[in-house]
């Protein structure tokens, strides 16, 4: 599979590396302005590894451009260690020190033919244009003068063979013909494992793209020798576009950092030929309007959808009332007396606070067995409520009283006696939305009863422990940005309730409107 | 309409009395939800953990929701199962949690419980496996009629979530 002499240096991996086939947009790629390299440059030579490059073309490949990059250097000063073998094509050679590159470029489109010399000798005589292609190339030769560069292309219909790609079909196909040395390459250890039958199953089911376009960049690397022209030329680059899949397939893949090289022997010493391969499209206006409107209509279909499922109704409080939503979670308790317990809660609330659906406000849990040396009981009970706040009472109180939440540990005997095991209370987190946890410590009467406590000294002894959590949110007109007045830094609830223009709206109309009864009630007293 | 994405996994299970765990989900939400993209429910794969007590499952959870109203707010119910090494599957918790309300990651633990039979019930359940298991379920989300149930402790299982909450500021709505 090795092109001729010694001189080809990058040897084609079996195995290709399939790059990210999507995440790669070959039009989006350019829009980051290549930059132009400088004229002197250190290159530490090391071998690259070759592979191929699959990129997305969803714009028209018309539009696709490359630039190549290419320079012949002499090598440096021959390496001094004796044991290297000169001709190891393994070996990187050595960085030629100091030289200074001439870079050349040639920009090259989609299928656009490039003439070597001997080709634009050959098409610019018409008697040797016999085919279409041909008659097209000497009109082009025409137009264009003389070909010169080294560099050239090949075309689609020039009936130019991909030798390494053909020969690397063989090769794969030689591994499946021979299994124990598939196998041995693979390392496959695994048995059970069918390697012969999954190999020859995906070749053969293989998709052969079959609107294959290619093209070829090719460089003509021979030396004159005695003013003859000793050809040898080199395929440095096969482009391969799918027009079904949108796919365009490079290889080697393109580069700008580092270059690919080949090295060549000639009589009067080793060059090494540099080349990069850079993307140098640009995506063109109509693909990236066609790609907004893509993306406005995949955004309007999702708010539709939305739109549709849920509507675009979202009921809002009414303007005096904050809502309070409080999600209670009775998790957990441990160390009460004895093993089956259950808990009572009721949120008690205060002036100014109600809630519409009262018997929300109590519960209780299922009974629960202890077990282990701590008792640990599990409720996992989880309830919800809305508590609502009149708004116009905060102008009057200014800090409104908390709801407080009172639990109580019950536990049920043998005989269906019924023992309070532990009291607790906690006030309701309202003024902070958010998440909060707390381990209640429980205590009980020791007198055993724990109605009609007198306003008196109680003893009380403390019991088990209990775990709830609560989840706040608020919801108030209050907050909507129309009624928010300039930053929103206040930490708290009331602050944020208080700074809003809502409530000093709500505020003024409520004293407006008693300004006008009491003018009535005067008017009305006049009379 | 305001949107919430839950995005987590439901990491592990502890202080279970056996492993070989698995765990059935579901996300309880009210009339007022609706799905836009995601599973609702799901079921773990069978875990055992060689080393500790504890079972890692780190199965993922992802969920896009939306709404017209905070009632209904998401819970998570699940079922937790043991597999014995006849392949048959026993009860071994229920257990149900609120989403956080506040957006951002969240640690969550979900203490769940299993029905408590009678001293009868509790010995065949010691010597041949299986146990008590609720004929509808439903009624853990009811909390009316939830205090019939006698129930025992079983295991943690912990969530770790995280809340990404969306237009609930044009509503009105202050969440931290």
């Amino acid at each position: 599979m090795k092109t001729v002499g010694s001189a080809e240096s990058l040897v084609p991996n079996f195995i290709v590396v399939i790059d990210d086939l999507i995440s790669k947009n070959v039009f989006r790629q350019s829009e980051a302005k290549l930059e132009e390299k400088p004229a002197k440059m250190e290159f530490s030579l090391e071998k690259l590894t070759k592979y191929t490059g699959y990129y997305r073309c969803p714009d028209d490949i018309k539009n696709f451009k490359v630039r190549i990059k290419y320079v012949q250097v002499p090598a440096g000063d021959p390496d001094p260690d004796p044991e290297k073998d000169e001709d190891d094509d393994d070996e990187a050679p050595k960085p030629p020190d100091e030289v200074k590159f001439e870079w050349q470029s040639k920009v090259i489109g989609w299928q656009q033919k490039h003439f070597s010399k001997s080709e634009s000798d050959f098409y610019s005589d018409p008697l040797n244009c016999v085919s279409d292609l041909e008659k097209s190339f000497h009109e082009q030769l025409k137009e264009q003068g003389e070909g010169t560069g080294e560099v050239y292309t090949y075309v689609q219909g020039e009936g130019y063979s991909d030798e390494e790609f053909a020969s690397k079909m063989t090769r794969l196909q030689y591994l499946v013909e021979n299994t124990d040395e598939a196998k041995d390459l693979l390392q496959v250890e695994d048995d059970d494992f069918d390697f012969t039958k999954h190999l020859q199953s995906s070749i053969r089911n293989n998709i052969i793209p079959t609107h294959v376009e290619k093209m070829y960049i090719i460089a003509d690397l021979g030396e004159s020798i005695e003013d003859i022209w000793i050809k040898d030329e080199r395929l440095l680059h096969t482009l391969k576009y799918e027009a079904n899949t949108q796919v365009l397939s490079v290889y080697p893949d393109f580069t700008t950092v580092e270059p690919y090289f080949i090295k060549l022997t000639h009589s009067d010493g080793i060059k090494y030929f540099l080349y990069f391969l850079e993307n140098y499209s640009e995506a063109s206006d109509e693909y990236n309007r066609q790609e907004r409107e893509v993306l406005q209509k995949v955004t309007e279909y999702a708010r539709d959808v939305k739109k549709r499922v849920i509507g675009n109704k979202f009921p809002l409080p009414p303007k005096n009332k904050l809502y309070v939503y409080l999600f209670l979670e009775i998790l957990s308790a441990r160390n009460f007396e004895y093993p089956d317990v259950y808990v009572r809660y009721y949120i008690d609330l205060p002036d100014g606070w109600c809630c519409e659906r009262p018997e929300t406000l109590q519960g209780r849990t299922r009974t629960c067995h202890a077990v282990n040396d701590e008792n640990l009981l599990h409720f996992g009970h989880c309830s919800e409520t809305v508590l609502q706040y009149n708004l116009q009472n905060l102008s009057e109180t200014g800090v409104p009283k908390t709801p407080y939440i009172y639990f109580e540990v019950f536990s049920q005997g043998s005989w269906g006696r019924y023992r309070t095991e532990g009291l607790a209370y906690r006030n309701l987190p309202v003024s902070q939305p958010g998440r909060h946890s707390y381990n209640l410590s429980c205590f009980r009467f020791t007198q055993g009863k724990s109605a009609a406590i007198d306003k008196m000294v109680v003893d009380t002894v403390g019991t088990g422990e209990l775990k709830v959590r609560m989840n706040v949110v608020h919801q108030s007109q209050a907050f909507l940005k129309e009624f928010s007045e300039g930053e929103r830094t206040d930490r708290f609830i009331y602050e944020k309730l208080n700074s809003s223009s809502l409530i000093k709206s709500v505020d003024e109309v409520l004293h407006a409107f008693r300004r006008a009864r009491r003018n009535m009630l005067e008017v009305r007293k006049d009379l | 309409m305001a949107e919430v994405h839950i995005i987590g996994q439901i990491n592990q299970a502890k202080d279970f009395p056996k492993q070989h765990l698995f765990c059935k989900w579901h996300l309880q939400i009210g009339n007022n939800w609706r799905v836009i993209s995601g599973k609702r429910e799901g079921q773990t794969q069978v875990s055992y953990s060689q080393f500790g007590g504890t079972t890692t499952w780190s199965f993922p959870i992802d969920i896009h929701l939306a709404t017209a109203g905070l009632q209904g707010w998401p819970k998570i119910y699940i079922e937790v199962y043991h597999l014995d090494w006849l392949g048959r599957s026993h009860l071994f918790g229920y257990g149900l949690v609120t989403v956080p309300t506040s957006p951002g990651s969240h640690t969550l633990d979900c203490y769940t419980w299993r029905p408590f039979g009678s001293l009868r019930e509790r010995f065949v359940q010691y010597f041949l496996g299986g146990g008590l298991q609720l004929k509808y379920p439903d009624l853990i989300f009811s909390s009316g009629e939830r205090y019939k149930l006698s129930t025992e402790a079983m295991g943690v299982v912990s969530f770790d979530l995280s809340v990404l909450l969306r237009n609930f500021t044009n509503y009105g709505i202050e969440y931290n």
